[in-house]
């Protein structure tokens, strides 16, 4: 090929169209060169997929989880508040109510006489059976006209079916004048009192 | 075709030669070779026709092309410069006879080099140039490319159409044949002087074929048989060289002395450059040889013997479908290349 007539074509038309096909041949192998790529790793991407499914199977499970705790914590929260609530109320319902006292008080209490003040005390103490006993002890303070309006208030709480163990403390003749002044402690009957709320609520 | 492409690549086809005449019609032609020259294929298309180009094209099982363009296009000059001249210097001598080889590829091809007489002796050669528009070489090539091919060359029918004939110098001393071959085509004519296979004149003539008196083709007679003579195959039995044929003689009479006298111009500036040759023969070939009465009356006035082109004849299966001087530059192309990777 050595004849000058033999080509007409530049070189650099040569060149170009060289290049081109370089180019065209790279493409095609690059081409190749995926698809081998992509069919190689078809079945682990296959494994990819069911792993993805998998992961989310497993988030939507995991979210559902997630409310139940949520609303079992949120039960549990309102279960222990209404038990505390109910402790509350039950403490109350152990409380003897003080007006069934005083209203107990002010009926045995003379015309001659008046109180003071009343002071109640809760206690307790072990019994011989050896269970917890609670019982409130009340004190009482006052005046009366005389010694025998005291003797009649004490007999009055005696008979009293809510009183136990009353026990006149002191009557002693108040200064600068005639009246008398007078201390009497006692113990509430609970289960009476009790019995008397739910007959009067 | 090198033994690595046959190595890597098993067989390789050949490209195939693709021809624009000045007609508008566009030739193919395939031939493999083995034991021997066979046509694989070949066809006439018309450069319109895109549908046609690529259904001829896919019956070819090459992918390559080498292309000749039509011989109209093609610029030829003679010019004399000095030895030592730039391409630069030969192309301004060529626009200013003709602007046209300022867009044109141009080629040279020294021919000759003697030693210009006077007072300051400078050696001086001439070149036979040869150009053909940038825009004529893309326009065949987006043709063919755009039907399917891969163009490979470009090449000018002055060229290819002497290839056609290179089997007729393989031994010792063709060399020294001188032929005159006239390509002759109704939009443009071109001679050619060739030393055995090497041209040294071409110039374009203003004749041109008259198509109204051309002549049906007869094939020439069969190849010789694979156990023939095959040692001197152009110079067998017969006194015809193999690839020749002999005009008709029959209503010799040249109706152009025109061109006659272009042709003895041409065989003139031969005789000025290499006094010591005279032609032996002239050939004609291209469609204006089928006028072969023309033919016969224009060698018998020149004085030589006359022959019209017929490659066919060394291609096995060609005798029906591809002979005739029509399809010389076409075999040609397919005798260049079909023995080399490109």
């Amino acid at each position: 090929m050595n004849h000058p007539f033999d080509d007409f074509l530049t070189q650099h038309w040569h060149d170009q169209k060289r290049d081109r096909r370089i180019f065209r041949y790279g493409l095609i192998l690059v081409g190749l060169v995926v698809i081998t790529t992509f069919s190689a790793f078809a079945t682990t991407m296959g494994h990819w997929r069911s792993v993805f499914q998998n992961q989310q199977a497993v988030s939507a499970k995991w979210d559902d989880a997630q409310q139940r705790v949520q609303g079992y914590l949120q039960s549990e929260r309102t279960l222990k508040k209404k038990l505390e609530e109910a402790k509350a109320i039950s403490v109350l319902l152990d409380v003897v109510p003080k007006s069934l006292l005083l209203s107990e008080l002010t009926s045995v209490l003379p015309e001659e006489a008046f109180v003071h003040s009343i002071r109640v005390d809760s206690r307790s103490h072990t019994n011989d059976e050896g269970v917890l006993d609670q019982f409130d002890k009340v004190h009482i303070t006052g005046e009366a006209t005389d010694d025998a309006t005291v003797s009649l208030f004490v007999e009055s709480l005696m008979k009293s079916a809510c009183f136990s163990n009353v026990s006149l403390q002191y009557s002693q003749q108040k200064k600068g004048g005639i009246a008398r002044g007078f201390a009497i402690s006692m113990e509430a009957q609970n289960e009476v009192v009790k019995t008397l709320a739910e007959v009067h609520p | 075709m090198g033994f690595q492409n046959r190595l890597y690549l098993g067989s390789i086809k050949p490209p195939v030669a693709i021809h624009f005449g000045n007609d508008d019609v566009v030739r193919f032609m395939q031939i493999s070779v083995d034991k021997e020259l066979a046509l694989d294929g070949s066809f006439e298309v018309s450069a319109t026709d895109d549908i046609g180009l690529k259904e001829a094209i896919s019956c070819f099982r090459s992918r390559t092309a080498v292309v000749s363009v039509p011989s109209s296009e093609v610029l030829l000059r003679h010019i004399r410069v000095d030895c030592n001249a730039s391409d630069d210097e030969v192309e301004q001598k060529l626009c200013e006879q003709n602007k046209a080889w300022s867009h044109a590829s141009v080629r040279q091809l020294p021919i000759f080099t003697s030693i210009r007489d006077g007072s300051n002796s400078q050696l001086q050669q001439e070149l036979l140039c040869v150009g053909v528009s940038h825009g004529v070489i893309d326009w065949c090539v987006s043709i063919v490319e755009r039907a399917g091919l891969d163009v490979r060359r470009v090449t000018v029918p002055v060229h290819a159409t002497l290839r056609a004939f290179d089997k007729l110098y393989r031994r010792d001393g063709d060399e020294m044949i001188t032929s005159m071959v006239v390509d002759m085509d109704k939009k443009q004519t071109i001679a050619m002087i060739a030393h055995g296979m090497n041209l040294v004149v071409a110039s374009t003539l203003q004749y041109k074929s008259d198509s109204s008196s051309e002549q049906q083709w007869v094939s020439t007679p069969a190849l010789i048989p694979a156990g023939g003579t095959g040692s001197d195959f152009e110079r067998r039995e017969e006194v015809l060289p193999r690839g020749l044929a002999e005009p008709n003689p029959s209503l010799a009479t040249c109706g152009d002395s025109t061109f006659v006298e272009e042709l003895r111009g041409c065989i003139v500036h031969h005789s000025s450059l290499f006094p010591e040759r005279a032609i032996d023969r002239i050939v004609f070939s291209g469609k204006g040889a089928l006028q072969t009465e023309l033919c016969f009356s224009v060698a018998t006035e020149l004085g030589l013997q006359g022959f019209i082109a017929d490659p066919s004849a060394w291609i096995s299966g060609a005798e029906e479908l591809v002979s005739g001087p029509i399809w010389t530059t076409v075999a040609g192309l397919c005798f260049a290349y079909v023995g080399e990777s490109i």
